[in-house]
């Protein structure tokens, strides 16, 4: 009876047992085309970063084999017309280099630009004006557990009014030191800088646009990126970015969702300011920094 | 005409109460002339008839059972020409008076009928056919008049024949009616092993699934690997593609419509069977003989007990349990009056936790209830009102890689209906009625991180908003015979939907026309316009049913289809084989979706999250059956495209709809070895269907914030295909006479194999990415391996 029994249950237990194996899929046609991000603000140093993308099995996945070294990338006010030359910060946090276009003039306030990048005979153009009013942060405060599409986390809670009678949207930016004991929400940790402390600069995921609530007193809470302590100092900083830069990082923001939960549509990046070319150029203005320490 | 009030005027006055009940006292009087011409326009032909006729009407009956047969053809020798039965197996003839009529009934696996009757004046004949041994099944095959399908005004209509249900191999030894609906011609599978179909390019929820006449929402148990209807309780199905008679509304797609047994009139009886999903138990019998009857059938999984003893504690809490139970009972009130009660219900519940980091519970089934009355108000004149009841209800939760998406929907529906019947002249058959539904839906979903405690509140159901409505539909169809080549079907059904903030009004003609070449052959056309007022929106990342009923409303428009089909049929051998060859082409406009990246933290509003576009599909579709011998079965193949287009997905530019596929072969037959021996097989072979995944990546960097990463670069929705789908499933079955305590019995022992070559066909397939190298890759999942099963089932 029992062999009986155990045979049965053997069957049944084929019926919800399942195989799962890697698979080659047949890559189609791709063409590679260029991802530029370029967000200036006034009184600091341009950074256009420009990347390929590559066909999504395409080996290629460190920074140096992505980034595109040999473009020609212009920015022009009006008066100056300035050659950007090919620059490379290093990245404590991952270990790794980052490249980017950038030159020796700081970016002017209430000023249009343009930018031009020529790459393999094609020249991508796109246009953003530093003309963004600066909104000063008027509280700061700290929660243990808030929850929002990402799940549940800590949060800062930024307090602000908006400017009234203009098409605002923001997001919050934070500056601080940090060293290898700290992890990123990716659970990564410095392996390169032995408890040597090294700045970060992070941005909210999420860009908050004032429709609606124009000209009212207004709070908005972001996930910080890294971890921290109880005394941990950092300066907090409100940035009011333009509508492309809204648009472009909404899209990602969408997108990178849509990644992470198996339950929502996916979300195509759409092309924006530049054709045949996925990214932004766009301008903002940032308040002054206010000191942050966490209260725990 | 009697007929006046319940078509065309019928609808014109219910406009104008609509209207008024509304505030808006402005009478749509030109609507109402529309109407009554189109009233005229239909009914034309028959008023004008006006012979020297007698009828012949009465109902066609399995002789042993009482069972009343659907689909049985009464044929009069005389004329060249007959009636089919309906589902209460009522049938009617106006023929032209004469000394003598002849008539042949005849119904598929049924020893035909031959008899002559007077043809002076009106007769009431009841038939009482008898099941065909195997032995007896070639020498009447030359009696066979079945020839419905070549010689009827239908065109898209398949009825499945139970017998071949019963023999065919199906996973786990579970006989399915939805897993041979899905071996059609213009019908799709879902994902591998679910009941899902797909008609004709339509969505799963553009398909209505009535069980006697009641809508069954979810017909599926245990994450849809098998219906909910239980195959000992069944006596007829028919599936409808195309060529809808006005009768039928409500869904774009198809009408799967599903009759349950009155029981056994004669004598006590009951079958019933152990599998090794689930077990179940049927009786029947009379109340009083030969006036009424009961059946009640009842199944239940018992695979939640095996696991529950097997799994140890503290390890995965995967559990099963379905059950169903369909009860009927019909009593003969008087000579022109018959009375049936309709109960069914069926739940499921699991809780699930494995496969790629998913976990899963759900609990969801539906509860119909029909109380019909038939009325013969004379032999011309058939009436049917039924009401019916039902609820549904689908309750789940799902995590999957720490996400988790909860949702709820509820649907209470209460239907009235009135059909008539009426066999004026040989050249008329008129059916027209009214259905009124009241719908209560409440649907509710959230998708979000899952929280680190794990506790995922259940949804509050008294917070969910209830979405009322109110469908009234009039309907009226004539069944014309122009001449011995050319007959028509032509309707016109009129749904009005109201809701407080919006209402609708459509109008469907129905027109299907045949033009017969020779006895055996035929050529159909149909065009059909039909709308649909309720939508189940599709998720189509998610590899779990998180689908939800949502209620036409402001925003969201009614669908609505256009479908024009054509076809040659021709049957050879004096009907042994039937073939067909139909090509349809269908648009589908405000067809719903979710926004790319809809998700909310709050069961909001779902109607801000959709988004419309149109459907287009067109294709061929092949159909040869054999349907008497020792082997029967059949060979369907279609050749089919479907496309969706949707401005604010993938770019605007149109793409293939998920179950776009382009090959799709059956074959499946049953063999009669003997009177011990039956063996069957199914063979499926398809084209894979449409996936999304990116074509391209990116990389975004800026400053070490939260956006840096990789990002999907999409060439298109749905750019990519799975591999061929293709398995063969065979059974063999061994009959025999059995006894216990004395009590004989016939006993038949079922084994089957599901998949006998063990392909791994895709179920789905997901992107990864290694944690040390970065590199991509895709991974794919299959469900169904090769299962053997064996069952045992039991008739007295």
């Amino acid at each position: 009876m029992k062999k009986k029994t155990n045979t049965i249950f053997i069957l049944f237990l084929l019926v919800i047992m399942s195989c799962e194996k890697t698979i080659t899929i047949k890559q189609q046609s791709y063409q590679s085309k260029l991802s530029i991000q370029g967000l200036i603000t006034p009184g600091e140093l341009p950074k256009i970063y420009i990347n390929r993308t590559v066909p999504y099995f395409d080996p290629k996945v460190n920074t140096r084999e992505l980034t595109v070294d040999n473009a020609t990338v212009t920015l022009n006010n009006g008066s100056t017309n300035d050659m950007l030359h090919f620059d490379s910060a290093y990245n404590y946090h991952y270990c790794r280099y980052d490249f980017f276009y950038t030159h020796a003039q700081a970016i002017q306030a209430n000023t249009s630009y343009s930018l031009n990048i020529t790459f393999n005979g094609i020249v991508y153009s796109a246009q953003a004006t530093t003309n963004q009013s600066k909104v000063s942060i008027t509280s700061l405060n700290y929660v243990q557990t808030f929850k929002d599409l990402y799940g549940e986390h800590e949060g800062i809670i930024v307090g602000y009014t908006d400017k009234p009678g203009e098409e605002n949207f923001y997001r919050y930016e934070m500056g601080r030191m940090i060293d290898s004991s700290v992890h990123s929400v990716d659970a990564a940790k410095s392996s390169c800088t032995f408890g040597q402390k090294y700045y970060v600069k992070e941005l909210g995921r999420t860009i908050y646009a004032d429709k609606n609530v124009d000209g009212k007193a207004l709070t908005f809470t972001f996930e910080p990126n890294y971890s921290h302590k109880k005394g941990d100092s950092a300066y907090v900083r409100l940035q009011s970015v333009d509508k492309n830069i809204f648009n472009f990082y909404d899209n990602l923001d969408r997108q990178k969702l849509a990644q992470y939960n198996p339950f929502v549509e996916p979300v195509f990046i759409i092309p924006g300011q530049f054709k045949n070319a996925i990214g932004v150029f766009g301008a903002y203005a940032v308040s002054d920094s206010v000191l942050f320490v966490y209260p725990e | 005409m009697f007929i006046a009030p319940f078509s065309s005027l019928g609808g014109a006055f219910f406009i104008i109460f609509i209207e008024s009940l509304q505030g808006r006292s402005a009478v749509k009087i030109k609507l109402m002339k529309q109407n009554i011409i189109l009233l005229l326009i239909l009914l034309f032909p028959f008023l004008t008839n006006a012979q020297k006729k007698i009828t012949i009407s009465g109902n066609v009956k399995d002789i042993k059972s009482g069972e009343v047969l659907i689909g049985a053809t009464v044929y009069v020798t005389n004329e060249k020409r007959g009636a089919t039965t309906n589902s209460y197996g009522f049938y009617s003839l106006s023929v032209k008076q004469a000394d003598s009529i002849g008539l042949v009934i005849s119904y598929q696996g049924y020893q035909p009928k031959i008899l002559t009757t007077s043809g002076r004046t009106d007769q009431v004949i009841d038939y009482n056919l008898e099941e065909k041994s195997t032995s007896l099944a070639e020498v009447v095959v030359s009696l066979n008049k079945n020839n419905n399908n070549v010689s009827k005004a239908k065109m898209s209509v398949i009825n499945i024949p139970m017998k071949q249900i019963k023999a065919l191999p199906m996973i786990a030894g579970e006989r399915d009616v939805l897993k041979v609906v899905q071996l059609l011609p213009g019908v799709q599978s879902g994902q591998e092993g679910t009941t899902g179909f797909y008609v004709r390019g339509g969505n799963t929820d553009q398909n209505l699934v009535l069980l006697d006449e009641a809508t069954v929402y979810n017909p599926s148990h245990l994450f849809g690997l098998f219906s909910t209807f239980n195959t000992n309780a069944i006596n007829n199905v028919t599936l409808i593609k195309g060529g809808f008679p006005a009768q039928y509304g409500g869904r774009l797609s198809s009408i799967l419509d599903i009759t349950m047994k009155e029981g056994n009139k004669k004598k006590f009886s009951g079958e019933g069977g152990i599998g090794l999903i689930s077990s179940n138990l049927t009786l029947e019998g009379p109340i009083k003989k030969n006036k009424s009857s009961f059946i009640i059938s009842a199944r239940r999984t018992f695979a939640d007990l095996f696991v529950k003893a097997f799994t140890p504690k503290n390890k995965n809490s995967t559990n099963y349990s379905f059950y169903d139970v369909n009860a009927k009972a019909n009593f003969e009130v008087s000579k022109k009056d018959k009375l049936y009660l309709s109960f069914f219900k069926g739940l499921d519940n699991a809780k699930y936790v494995g496969l790629s980091s998913l976990n899963y519970g759900i609990n969801f089934g539906n509860t119909t209830g029909t109380v019909r009355w038939n009325h013969l108000f004379s032999n011309k004149l058939f009436n049917n009102t039924s009401f019916i009841y039902n609820d549904y209800h689908l309750s789940l939760t799902t995590t999957q890689d720490q996400y988790y998406a909860q949702l709820y929907t509820g649907i209470k529906d209460v239907n009235f209906k009135s059909d008539f019947s009426y066999f004026p002249s040989p050249s008329h058959s008129i059916k027209a009625g009214f259905n009124y539904s009241y719908s209560t839906l409440f649907p509710s979903t959230t998708s979000a991180k899952a929280p680190k405690n794990g506790n995922i509140n259940k949804p509050n159901l008294d917070s969910i908003q209830h979405v009322y409505s109110s469908i009234i539909a009039f309907y009226v169809n004539d069944d014309i015979t122009v001449s011995e080549r050319i007959s028509a079907s032509v309707g016109l059904r009129v749904p009005v939907f109201v809701k407080s903030d919006v209402q609708y009004l459509r109008y469907e003609p129905r027109a299907t026309i045949k033009y017969q070449l020779n006895d055996a052959t035929s050529i159909k056309a149909a065009y059909t316009i039909m709308n649909q007022f309720k939508h189940l929106v599709p998720n189509s990342t998610a590899s779990l049913p998180t689908d939800i009923w949502i209620s036409s409303s402001k925003i969201v428009r009614p669908e609505n289809s256009h479908q024009i089909a054509l076809g040659l049929f021709k049957n050879f051998k004096d009907n042994t084989f039937e073939t067909s060859l139909e090509v349809y082409y269908k648009t589908m406009s405000n067809q719903v979706l979710f926004k790319e990246g809809a998700q909310s933290i709050q069961s909001a509003a779902i109607d801000s999250k959709l988004t419309f576009g149109k459907g287009s599909s067109y294709g061929a579709e092949l159909f040869v059956k054999k349907n008497v011998g020792r082997f029967t079965g059949w060979l369907s193949y279609t050749l089919s495209w479907t496309n969706q287009k949707f401005d604010s997905l993938n770019f605007g530019k149109q793409f293939p709809f998920t179950y776009d596929k382009r090959h799709n072969l059956s074959i499946v037959g049953t063999f009669d070895l003997n009177k011990h021996w039956t063996f069957s097989g199914a063979f499926v072979l398809t084209s894979g269907g449409a996936f999304t995944l990116p074509t391209g990546r990116a990389t975004v960097y800026g400053d070490g914030s939260l956006y840096d990463g990789t990002y999907y670069d999409y060439a298109g929705r749905n750019n990519y295909r799975y591999r061929t789908y293709h398995r063969l499933d065979m059974s063999a079955i061994f009959h025999r006479p059995a006894k216990i305590f004395g009590m004989k019995y016939q006993s038949e022992l079922v084994i089957s194999i599901y998949n006998i070559y063990n392909r791994h066909n895709p179920y789905f397939i997901y992107l990864t990415k290694d944690a040390i190298t970065s590199q991509t890759s895709a991974r794919e999942v299959s469900l169904l391996p090769i299962i053997p099963a064996i069952s045992y089932n039991f008739k007295f």
